[in-house]
């Protein structure tokens, strides 16, 4: 499968995960290793969505020509 | 602070800014690497974080918890969509040479001006807030960081600001008017600004989580203890945002990351490589990442520290000056002033290239001003940049308004997601039409203006509260933040909802009930089908080389027209260039052009190289029309060649049919023009026999596109036979391909019957040789035998009667002999003819004479009423009365035996040649014995040698004369002697 359609594949997957009804799992007033459950949830997601597209971009940078 | 250290470092770090962008744009073509050249791509684009997020992001989680993450985390996610979607938006731009997001619209729907104006004028209006609000964080955070008895506490340091970056902006962005060519000083500058205000940002933070707390933990487990706070963490229960509020500032970040006109400039437009596109689709969320680490850690710092949310905006500046870190300080101003700097440069840079080209050009254009484009173009651009600034400045300075200004973040956002549907849509959907983004993006814009910008003024106080709260004019249904009764929504989801169901909504329609022009088709398959390099549907005419020159001499300076002609036309001269070549060039030369004052523009300076005066109309189509005659008069002429060849000429397609047949085939094949049906193919021309016998090889040849030649038989459609020549040529079309042949059929039947005589003259001759010599060979002992036997006749001689009768009757034998020797002698005899010009009609008269005297006493009815006297040839009088009267004579003879004996004789002309005509009611002959009437000793009658008519032959033949034969059993027979007549009517000789 190619990089650039697993990316936009992602896309969605992704912004579900950012968006209600997901949200609310974590939408707690409570601290989590002493970080606010939410706060903690969506860094989590961000750091996971940075290290997706890291490593996505070994595959996608040059598939199709310059 | 005191002032002086203060001012030391606002004017150093201008200082340094144009000292690193004149560094960079001095030397950047030497060191700077690709992977660092990515790099400074990826930082520039985080232009995105301005003052606004510098100083704001704190503010409003201070106040609304975790809503400014959106603003992040909508270009993080929509970054899984840079390698395939950005990337064409990069490619496109970068084909056509876009400069501006009004630009690429205008482009997309076919180089509209119209729709450019209306995108350029609601972005700017859009934008120009945003650029207060960063003037605006100049001034108060230079207030902040001065002690409150300071003699510079009245000091607003925006003006000066504004100037030097505006400065800065001409000098490294609108030098040129060629927005395309990379800015490499303008945007290394913003990339170490970028790098600045990480830095800044990171080292406050630290200093605030470290420094005055002990870690996060430590600052979150305060912040808990008071529960007012909690909300602030979580989503859903107000004051925290609501799902909607969450979901439309995502929706609407994802677009402005991309759209903003600083983002569309540096993202797009100064793109270094369409590869960086997959190293900034991470390396730019990962920014984003750092530099939102500690917003919340420093909001509730804040809140800790001075108790509310009141001065939130100012916290993180705020939180080192209380706590006595001034270098932490002036660290933070640094960071908050590079990024309101970065943004007001790029941004002002963006739109005074919009107002310049979608603006001011066109009215420069519509009043025919050409030769001024250039630099009108220059100066709009310049002057735009001030002018933003100005307005800018104007706007912070203002009492009322400052609401509006603070909301206008975001509402900028909002303003700017309003292009999206026409962009992205436009990318990727075909039939998206000019007509379906005027009304998609004219809907958008009115509706974020109802729905967004006046609850604002309402909030400002510009407008009354009675508008929210009943609606205009007491109509409930159209109250601006509750639009057809849908209240319950947060107002800014309420207005993203609205404006973008009513734009996409409008462009969807809008583009499925118009069709698209030409241009506008043209150019939607350039920019969807820019990945498959979709076929061209717009064929552009063409312009000459000196006009191309004229154009570029006009509309780029001096000093680089060479270089742009160089590249046009790869280096070569006029004359080198072929049609194609030009027609290149000239697309190639518009998107030059679009490149400095944007495709509307480029399109219509280019197109009105066509409007030409009434003279030089006249001129043209005189040339046409006289290009026209010649083209017709060798068309003509060729035709004419064609159809005036003996030979028939035909051409057939590639599967053979016949195509086209000159006159020439028509009369030989017995076809009319009209009739040549498909189904009739070269084949149909040839005999059977010769089909099967040259068709397979005529069939391979054409096939592999060589020619064709030799004899066959052609047939024509009344089923005869023909001797022929055929050559067969296959016709190529320019790439070389068959489409079809030529073939020339000559009718060799004259050929093949003058052979034929030839040959049968050959073959009397020899035989008349041999008879003559044998006559010689047999006259001599029959000269002994005569006189011996004459003498035994004679009385004299001793003898009975009956032996002197005998001899008597080998005498007359002798005599008959000698008679046939003397025929065979003269049929032999191979002397020339004494040619004289004779009147035919006096030879035949004696003739005719002579046949009267013998066919009286027989009834033979002898006629020459039709004699021509006037007719006078060049013959041999003697040899050709002997024709006339073995002619005569046998026709006689050939009438003697028949009722009603007749025999005519005429003379008369016929063309160059005199036609004596004998004609008998005789009993004719058959085909075969006419085939044989000119041999020698061949002979119907019982009596005679058999040799008459090959004497006739053969003196006919020495004349050069034909002789025509028409003859049916039982049906008499017509000899007619085509003798070739003197060329000039001589007189008649007298006697």
């Amino acid at each position: 499968m190619r990089g650039k359609e697993l990316l936009a594949v992602l896309f969605p997957l992704f912004l579900a995960l950012l968006v209600w009804p997901l949200l609310t799992v974590a939408n707690r007033p409570v601290l989590v290793a002493g970080v606010p459950a939410l706060v903690l949830y969506l860094f989590t997601v961000w750091v996971v969505i940075v290290a997706v597209l890291a490593w996505a971009s070994r595959r996608t940078d040059g598939e199709d020509g310059p | 602070m005191s002032p002086g250290p203060l001012i030391g470092i606002l004017l150093g770090y201008l200082v340094f800014l144009f000292l690193v962008a004149a560094v960079a744009e001095r030397f950047g073509t030497r060191f700077i690497t690709p992977r660092l050249r990515t790099v400074t791509y990826v930082l520039a684009i985080s232009v995105y974080c301005t003052a606004w997020t510098f100083y704001g992001s704190v503010g409003l989680a201070a106040n609304r918890g975790l809503e400014f993450l959106t603003i992040y985390l909508g270009p993080a996610l929509v970054a899984f969509l840079w390698p395939t979607v950005l990337k064409k938006l990069v490619r496109v731009a970068k084909e056509q040479r876009i400069t501006t997001i009004s630009d690429f619209i205008a482009s997309r729907y076919g180089k509209s001006g119209p729709l450019g104006t209306l995108v350029a004028v609601l972005v700017v209006c859009g934008m120009i807030p945003y650029i207060a609000l960063q003037l605006k964080a100049v001034s108060a955070s230079f207030r902040m960081m001065l002690p409150p008895d300071s003699v510079l506490a009245n000091f607003d340091p925006a003006p000066v600001v504004a100037v030097t970056l505006g400065l800065f902006a001409i000098l490294f962005g609108a030098r040129n008017l060629d927005f395309t060519r990379q800015q490499t000083g303008l945007i290394t500058a913003v990339a170490v600004e970028s790098l600045v205000k990480l830095v800044a940002f990171l080292v406050v933070g630290a200093f605030v989580t470290w420094g005055l707390f002990t870690g996060f933990g430590d600052i979150f487990a305060r912040a808990t203890a008071h529960p007012e706070w909690m909300s602030l963490l979580t989503l859903g229960a107000p004051p925290a945002t609501s799902y909607t509020r969450w979901m439309a500032m995502l929706v609407v970040s994802m677009a402005a990351v991309m759209l903003l006109p600083r983002q569309f400039h540096v993202l797009v437009v100064q793109n270094p490589a369409e590869r960086d596109v997959h190293t900034a689709a991470w390396a730019f969320p990962l920014y984003l990442l750092l530099i939102n680490i500690f917003v919340l850690p420093i909001a509730f710092a804040g809140l800790l520290h001075f108790g509310d949310a009141q001065a939130a905006d100012s916290f993180i500046l705020g939180l080192p000056l209380a706590s006595g870190a001034r270098v932490v300080a002036a660290v933070v101003f640094l960071g908050g002033f590079s990024a309101a700097t970065a943004m007001i440069v790029v941004d002002s840079l963006a739109l005074s290239k919009m107002i310049a080209n979608d603006i001011v050009l066109p009215f420069v254009l519509r009043n025919r001003a050409f030769a001024e484009v250039y630099w009108a173009g220059l100066a709009a651009t310049r002057l735009g940049v001030i002018v933003v600034l100005i307005l800018g400045l104007v706007w912070a300075q203002l009492e009322g308004g400052q609401v509006l200004l603070v909301e206008m973040g975001l509402l900028s956002f909002i303003a700017v997601t309003q292009c999206a549907p026409a962009v992205f849509l436009g990318l990727y959907w075909r039939r998206g039409s000019r007509r379906g983004a005027f009304v998609g993006i004219s809907l958008g814009f009115a509706f974020w203006f109802y729905t967004l910008i006046l609850p604002a003024l309402v909030r400002e106080g510009i407008l009354p509260v009675s508008l929210l709260k009943e609606g205009p004019f007491g109509i409930g249904w159209l109250r601006p933040t509750a639009l057809l009764g849908l209240d319950g929504l947060d107002p800014l989801a309420h207005g993203v909802f609205w404006s973008l169901l009513f734009n996409v909504g409008g462009y969807l329609l809008g583009s499925v009930l118009t069709t698209q022009d030409a241009d506008e088709r043209s150019q939607a398959a350039a920019f969807v089908g820019v990945a498959e390099k979709a076929e061209v549907l717009r064929v552009p005419a063409i312009l000459s080389v000196p006009e191309i020159e004229r154009l570029i001499h006009l509309y780029v300076p001096e000093d680089e027209a060479d270089a742009v002609l160089r590249g046009l036309f790869d280096g070569r001269s006029a004359g080198e260039l072929t049609v194609p070549e030009l027609l290149d060039a000239r697309v190639r030369l518009e998107r030059v052009l679009a490149a400095s004052l944007g495709g509307a523009a480029a399109r219509y300076i280019i197109e009105d190289r066509f409007t030409i005066s009434t003279g030089e109309a006249a001129q043209l189509v005189d040339s046409f029309q006289a290009m026209q005659r010649s083209l017709r008069t060798s068309e003509h002429l060729l035709a004419s060649v064609v159809e005036s060849v003996e030979d028939c000429i035909f051409t057939t397609d590639v599967d053979g049919r016949l195509v086209t047949l000159n006159r020439a085939g028509q009369r030989l094949l017995a076809v009319k023009a009209d009739a040549l049906v498909p189904a009739l193919t070269y084949l149909d021309l040839l005999d059977e026999s010769e089909r099967k016998r040259v068709g397979p090889a005529l069939a391979r040849v054409t096939a592999e596109g060589r020619g064709w030649r030799g004899n066959v038989y052609g047939l024509t459609r009344a089923d005869q036979r023909f001797p022929a020549h055929l050559a067969l040529a296959c016709v190529f079309d320019a790439q070389r391909k068959i489409v079809g042949a030529v073939g020339v059929l000559r009718d060799l039947t004259e050929q093949v019957a003058t052979q034929q005589r030839l040959i049968q003259r050959e073959k009397l001759a020899s035989l008349g040789e041999m008879a003559a010599g044998v006559a010689h060979e047999i006259r001599n002992p029959l000269g002994g035998i005569k006189m011996a036997t004459r003498l035994l006749a004679s009385s004299e001689a001793p003898g009975d009667r009956i032996s002197q009768e005998m001899a008597h009757s080998i005498v007359s034998g002798i005599a008959e002999i000698e008679a046939i020797i003397a025929d065979l002698l003269d049929y032999a005899r191979d002397t020339r003819p004494d040619l004289q010009e004779y009147p035919l009609g006096r030879i035949l008269d004696d003739v005719v004479a002579a046949g009267r005297a013998y066919a009286e006493p027989r009834g033979i009815d002898v006629r020459a009423t039709q004699i021509d006297t006037d007719i006078v040839a060049s013959v041999d009088g003697p040899r050709l009365r002997q024709v006339f009267a073995n002619v005569l004579q046998n026709a006689l003879e050939a009438a003697d035996r028949q009722p009603r004996a007749r025999v005519e004789i005429r003379l008369f002309r016929r063309g160059a040649n005199a036609v004596v005509e004998v004609r008998d009611n005789g009993s004719g002959m058959g085909p075969e014995q006419r085939e044989k009437v000119f041999l020698p000793f061949f002979t119907t009658k019982p009596t005679g040698t058999g040799l008459g008519m090959a004497i006739v032959k053969k003196i006919m033949d020495l004349h050069n004369a034909e002789i025509e034969i028409d003859s049916l059993p039982g049906g008499g027979t017509a000899v007619r002697l085509v003798i070739p007549r003197a060329t000039q009517a001589a007189p008649a000789p007298a006697g």
